[in-house]
């Protein structure tokens, strides 16, 4: 059993309640749909009545609660033609979304959730509540809180309310799907990249590169023409607007977890991921369920299915350590719970360190970062 | 006691790096007490410029060791004093770590040393059509470290993005010695992203010692061109209708009559200086969208009542209106002999009301405001002149600047956009952030530096340093000499 609810319909009555509770009552944050075991005696943190939503339409940016769901944001923004340009699989409040650093193929033309949000009120477990950022775009003022909560799921604190950037969403949108096998994926993904085609996205999956084309009515047609004649010698195939939004629909679908899986994410140089794919494929056999790359980025989503995950972790990260030394990857469902040794990020290898303790994981910073905000563990 | 710590310092480098790394010299120090904000100077017991990245790591870690406060300075051009040395300590200067070490152009990407210029690194990969994104005005002199620190964007960040939206990973030595890698070199890394937390910290997080760059396709196609209005309230109202259509231009950048007619006087690129304000605007991309945006805009500046439009008809003409823009703070010089320049920002929508608030206070003071900006993003740049000589006139510049940021923050904005809080702001912090916030910030700080002693000072407000205000640095005639500096 949980040892009790709390869901605040404000940021200052959740600090209020935070304020009032034994200093050392672990808790748990939960947007949606997160599960707890029944035997935790944590004190449960719904965000769900964190609601508020203001959008300044003009100033293309929009202030919306944490318990907010990710969809109803979306919808209330599209509405006056609006989006914030992230397109992250499953369903969700905006809470969880940022907490989880969730992201999709828009990744290649806009970053993560991360890149999105230009300010943050956050509530830390002794109910400080404090904010970074504010409601415009351009912003130096203060340490940017609103990063170290971006994939920290939870770990630091709560995030009770986010402002994001919007954009203009798109008139409309068009898809052309490339055939790449795997030795031609390279070449194919220079081909596209020299193109002079803005692409929104770029993802790699079952051999098919799928190129989202976006923008106004008039010129997309003619910018599709022109990324198919710099692939001459390639059968392409065109997707037209509800073909195209269907396809990306279906391709977010697969970076969720299938039934009892998992969804590793790995973030390393294009060229590397790139190269590595053909490796993960043959290393997880059938345990694979799917494969996305967002191959200009440097993110490949890696769904596996039930059973042995913990053993496929460990495959993964042998395989990526050997191959390249210099990938971290994550497992978004349980923090970023493995990590290769910082020191070996990029091809330099640093000189030999003199002293002991001179270098230091990301784990371990995080984890003094935790210490600061949460001294007392209680989100741990 | 700090002396003597400084001796063994100083011993203990002599036999660790190069003997030109060292600068010991009073007179040589001096040169290094401020950074562009040369209102506010002191001088550091010692100036270390390490030959080499391993050299940075065993001097800083040798500054730690003996319990100095230290600062890291890039090319010093920051403007809000976060690479003003601290008198009682050691002042780290990256400006001869220099080194491209790798450019991949397939995965976009370049990997770099802190004391890399902005602009050398654009030039080096333009080769591959590649460029670094971030172009602070001062690019052709800034380091990409000194970039990382301060976020910084530049004219095209409306479109771009800053900083952070461009260096993917990054290596740092934190004040307790320890090296580590933040971020990763795909788009977006695993956990926290406390890559993210560094860029922008001011250099009070610790040093950066190398950089991971994303780089990005040169655009296909670019026009430029200028704009005149009647009133700086139509120039605002075209701005937002442009942007509220759905077009992103690279930039977008306004100036008022005052700043049209300098900006003329300084460089004769040949403005009109009859407008009460103008726009200059950027479109780039793929030709066919470019093309089709043109149109759409050229049309909108005409729906909002602009008088005339001159398109750049080549580089030679887009160039000159650049710099025409660029002029803007040399040509205050030719207004009044001295002047404050701010760094607010607002909403884009909220730009109309402030300007008439920043010209209500020009006409009540006396002063001559001129203004020059980043529209897009509503990042303003009023420069508050006035002439030293005349008695009270610069504490009067000074409320005059403070009453502007003041109007930016009732609007929901910031007290600066790229700038930076340095020493310049740092009082200012608590009219945007409540003690909560300042409290939490303090917390993180303390995580990555403990003893405190990294950039102390800067970013957030002291008691000590928020109790009083600095004036207006006059040199005595023994330092103006050389004889002698202020300890
Ligand atoms: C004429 C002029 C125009 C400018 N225009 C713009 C503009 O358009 N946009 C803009 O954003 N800025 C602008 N600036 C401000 C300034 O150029 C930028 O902030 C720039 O990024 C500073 O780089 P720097 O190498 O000179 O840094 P410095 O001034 O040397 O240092 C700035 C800060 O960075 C820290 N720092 C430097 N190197 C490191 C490192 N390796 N690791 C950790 N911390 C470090 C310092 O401690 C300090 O806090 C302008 C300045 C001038 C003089």
């Amino acid at each position: 059993m949980v040892a009790g609810v709390l869901a605040p319909a404000s940021v200052d009555e959740l600090g209020g309640q935070l304020r009032d509770l034994d200093a050392h009552h672990r808790m748990m944050i939960r947007g949606l749909g997160s599960t707890l075991p029944s035997d935790d005696d944590r004190i449960v943190v719904d965000t769900m009545a964190l609601n508020r939503f203001v959008h300044r339409v003009d100033d293309f940016s929009v202030t919306v609660g944490a318990g907010v769901l990710w969809s109803a944001l979306q919808e209330q923004l599209a509405r006056v033609g609006q989006r914030v340009a992230v397109d992250p699989p499953g369903v969700g409040t905006v809470g969880a979304m940022v907490a989880t650093g969730a992201r999709g193929g828009l990744i290649h033309r806009y970053g993560g959730v991360r890149d999105q949000i230009i300010g943050m009120t956050i509530v830390l477990a002794d109910g400080t509540v404090a904010h970074s950022g504010s409601t415009v775009i351009k912003n130096v003022a203060g340490y940017d809180l609103a990063k170290l909560f971006a994939g920290s799921r939870g770990r630091f604190g709560i995030i009770a309310e986010v402002i994001f950037r919007t954009r203009p969403l798109p008139e409309t949108q068009r898809t052309l799907l490339v055939p790449a096998r795997p030795d031609r994926v390279r070449a194919l993904v220079h081909e596209i990249l020299g193109a002079h085609v803005e692409l929104s996205a770029l993802d790699l999956v079952d051999d098919t590169l799928s190129c989202l084309v976006e923008g106004g009515h008039e010129v997309i047609d003619r910018r599709l023409d022109r990324l198919m004649r710099a692939l001459p010698d390639t059968a392409t195939e065109r997707l037209d607007e509800p073909q195209s939004l269907a396809y990306w629909s279906r391709l977010r679908d697969l970076q969720f977890p299938v039934e009892g899986g998992l969804v590793f994410s790995l973030s390393a140089r294009s060229t590397v991921t790139l190269d590595l794919l053909p490796m993960m494929r043959s290393t997880l056999g059938s345990s694979l369920a799917a494969l996305v790359a967002h191959v200009g980025a440097g993110v490949v989503e890696v769904s596996v299915a039930p059973g042995g995950q913990a053993h496929r972790l460990l495959e993964l990260r042998e395989m990526l350590s050997c191959a390249a030394g210099e990938i971290r990857a994550r497992h978004p469902l349980c923090s970023f719970d493995f990590e290769i040794p910082s020191s070996a990020l990029v091809t330099h290898p640093p000189s030999a360190e003199a002293r002991a303790g001179s270098t230091i994981t990301v784990r371990l910073l995080a984890d003094r970062i935790g210490m600061a905000l949460d001294p007392n563990g209680r989100f741990r | 006691m700090a002396a003597s710590r400084i001796d063994i310092l100083i011993d203990r480098l002599r036999s660790s790096v190069e003997r030109s790394s060292l600068i010991l010299e009073a007179a040589e120090r001096q040169a290094y007490s401020c950074d562009g904000l040369t209102s506010h100077r002191a001088v550091p017991k010692l100036v270390i410029v390490p030959a080499s990245r391993e050299e940075l790591i065993a001097s800083v870690r040798a500054v730690i060791d003996v319990d100095l406060p230290w600062v890291a300075r890039g090319a010093g051009t920051g403007l809000s004093g976060g690479a003003l040395p601290d008198e009682e300590g050691v002042l780290v200067v990256t400006s001869r770590l220099k080194a491209i070490l790798e450019v991949d152009p397939i995965s976009r990407i370049a990997v770099v040393e802190p004391g890399v210029v902005n602009l050398e690194l654009s030039k080096a990969v333009l080769p591959h059509g590649l460029y670094f994104a971030p172009d602070p005005s001062s690019q052709i002199a800034c380091s990409i470290g000194g970039n990382v620190a301060e976020n910084s964007g530049g004219a095209h960040c409306f479109k771009y993005g800053f900083t952070t939206h461009h260096v993917l990973a990054l290596e740092l030595l934190l004040p307790t010695g320890e090296l580590l890698w933040l971020g990763s070199e795909g788009m977006d890394g695993p956990g926290p992203d406390l890559r993210g937390v560094v860029i922008g910290s001011e250099g009070t997080l610790g040093i950066v010692t190398r950089v991971v760059c994303r780089l990005l396709p040169l655009p296909e196609a670019r026009r430029t061109f200028l704009a005149y209005f009647d009133s700086v309230a139509a120039a605002a109202e075209a701005v937002s209708d442009v942007v509220s259509r759905g077009i992103t231009p690279a930039a977008i950048e306004m100036m008022d009559h005052l700043a049209i007619a300098a900006c003329e006087i300084a460089t004769g690129a040949g403005l009109d200086t009859t407008a009460q304000s103008c726009l200059l605007l950027e479109l780039d991309g793929e030709a066919d969208e470019v093309a089709q945006e043109f149109l759409s805009v050229r049309a909108l500046m005409d729906l909002h009542g602009s008088s005339h439009v001159w398109e750049a008809a080549n580089e030679e003409e887009r160039a000159l209106m650049w710099l025409a823009r660029k002029a803007a703070f040399a040509a205050a010089g030719r207004v009044a002999p001295a002047y404050i320049v701010q760094d607010g920002v607002v909403p884009r929508s909220a730009l109309p009301r402030v300007l008439e608030g920043i010209g209500r206070l020009g006409v009540e003071s006396g002063l001559s405001i001129l203004n020059v900006f980043h529209a897009g993003d509503g990042n303003l740049h009023p420069l508050v002149t006035y002439d030293p000589s005349i008695e009270g006139q610069e504490a009067l510049a000074e409320e005059v600047a403070a009453k502007i940021l003041t109007l930016c923050l009732e609007e929901g904005g910031s007290l600066t956009g790229e700038h930076g809080i340095g020493v310049d702001k740092v009082c200012h912090m608590p009219e945007m952030f409540t003690a909560d916030d300042l409290t939490t910030f303090e917390r993180l700080r303390g995580a990555f530096d403990p003893s405190g002693m990294c950039n102390r000072g800067k970013l957030l407000p002291t008691p000590r340093l928020c109790g009083e205000r600095p004036g207006r640095y006059q040199p005595h005639p023994l330092e103006e000499a050389g004889l002698g500096e202020r300890w």
